[in-house]
């Protein structure tokens, strides 16, 4: 509202102006006259180019809103994924250790147990399957930072240096996201150590 | 019209904003979160890898990693906290033709502003993945203890990353306009900044929406991490008085540890007591 009471006003104080360019030569009124059309013609710009600059940018953000809202989506679970590794992490602990446990080892029951066990597991890892999330290969690949975490290395005169050669923890993917990187040893030349020396 | 980004570029993470209406909001990477490492590692076909990655691959190459660079923008190779860090670092600290302190890396000389711009270049993609158009302009924080040759190569390493750099703000402003304590006027607050490498306090004066840093302070080899160590220590160290068993030679036992005592401190935040779900740690040493 201020702005038209202020733009009126200008309007206003134009014409008797422009009627008193009437004295002034022709070569001033053209100077005059083109600059005070210009402003108009320039505030006009800047509002048409503000306008647009807005509408351009309501749209990127609805564009934006979209694609936050497919991501809440799709990653919503992302958190409760990554902390229900713990849970597969834990079975194959729990499946190793009844394993080696030297005082089950003459039990009868033993191979029913870890078979129960198992089938919790593949449950799991059914479920995770189902929601996106599916275990990294790593073993005996090139060792990539991009899905693998290097935890140490390990002097191997079998593989190519910076290949995976331990798998200290299992890794996942979620879709196209790292959910959690494979924790890995990764082979180390022996003699490239020598030479150093 | 291109967006103007807010970077804050750690000593140990960095972290980039754009403002959505009223408020900031802190980007998400590639990689879904909202900080990310600053660091940088040169691979063996001059592949060069900014942030997780880098991190991700430190135990395999630590001469060619380099992390808190920060430390090192603006000084000189004489300075004492140089000196402290040649010391202690994995990578090499040079000196340079004017007597700054440089780093080598695969054999290639590079200024901390370098390095600090490839940190930089990242931040500036994930602006731009996300507002769908290129960015040109930013506004990077920095402590308020940085002098002018810090705040220079600060400067520049944004220049290096394609960026006009609009403003430089020490960090303790830019946290007391996130708080909107610009609008609350003639005040007298401190900002304590607990970074993941650094603590600072810094005591500024507010009025009329100008702020005066007044005195800063803090501990440069102080932050989070330590801390995130320090349970770490202490859990290993009961765990070894209880079991007899010593983890901190089982690297995984120490990362999970690492990762439930990050896990702990977040939870305490918002409830207490806190308590850290590590089961079969023992297992893993057998």
């Amino acid at each position: 509202m201020v702005m038209t009471k202020s733009e009126k006003k200008e309007d206003k104080k134009v014409s008797p102006e422009q009627l008193e360019s009437d004295h002034i030569n022709e070569q001033e009124k053209e100077k005059i006259v083109p600059i005070k059309e210009e402003t108009l013609e320039e505030k006009l710009k800047t509002s048409q180019e503000k306008l647009l600059t807005t509408m351009a940018e309501m749209e990127n953000q609805r564009k934006r809103n979209e694609k936050e809202k497919r991501e809440a989506f799709e990653f919503g679970g992302f958190n409760l994924a990554s902390e229900s590794l713990s849970i597969i992490d834990n079975i194959e602990r729990a499946i190793t250790s009844f394993k080696n446990d030297e005082g089950l080892k003459n039990n009868k029951d033993l191979k029913k147990i870890i078979e129960s066990i198992e089938i919790v597991k593949k449950d799991i890892v059914s479920i995770f399957k189902k929601n996106g999330i599916e275990q990294i290969e790593c073993m005996n690949k090139k060792f990539d930072p991009n899905f693998h975490q290097a935890m140490l290395e390990i002097e191997n005169s079998v593989n190519e240096a910076g290949t995976v050669v331990q798998e200290i923890q299992k890794g996942y993917m979620m879709k196209d996201r790292l959910l959690r990187p494979s924790l890995v040893g990764v082979a180390k030349k022996i003699a490239e150590k020598e030479e150093k020396k | 019209m291109s967006r103007v980004i807010g970077i804050d570029l750690g000593t140990t993470n960095s972290c980039v904003a754009v403002m959505e209406g009223s408020q900031a909001k802190v980007l998400e990477n590639a990689e879904g979160a909202r900080t990310t490492p600053s660091v940088v590692a040169f691979g063996e076909n001059d592949e060069k890898l900014v942030g997780q990655s880098a991190k991700r691959q430190a135990v395999t190459n630590p001469e060619n990693t380099l992390f808190a660079v920060k430390r090192l923008l603006g000084r000189n190779f004489e300075d004492e906290a140089v000196k402290k860090d040649v010391a202690k670092v994995p990578y090499k600290i040079i000196k340079a033709d004017n007597n700054d302190a440089w780093l080598e890396a695969r054999n290639k000389k590079y200024s901390p502003s370098q390095i600090s711009a490839f940190i930089l270049q990242k931040m500036k993609e994930t602006a731009e993945k996300y507002l769908g158009q290129e960015v040109t302009q930013a506004v990077i924080t920095v402590p308020a203890y940085f002098n002018d040759s810090q705040r220079q190569a600060t400067k520049d390493a944004g220049k290096i990353a394609g960026l006009e750099v609009l403003r430089i703000i020490n960090e303790p402003t830019a946290a007391s306009l996130a708080y909107g304590l610009d609008k609350k006027g003639g005040k007298k607050i401190a900002v304590y900044d607990l970074g993941g490498g650094t603590f600072d306090v810094s005591i500024l004066e507010i009025g009329d929406g100008v702020f005066e840093v007044k005195s800063t302070n803090g501990n440069t080899l102080l932050g989070g991490e330590d801390f995130d160590d320090t349970i770490v220590d202490y859990l290993t160290n009961e765990f070894k008085k209880d079991s007899g068993i010593d983890l901190k030679t089982d690297k995984l036992a120490l990362h999970r540890l690492k990762e439930a005592a990050v896990g702990s401190l977040i939870i305490l935040k918002t409830s207490k007591p806190a308590i850290l779900p590590a089961s079969f740690v023992a297992c893993l040493c057998e």
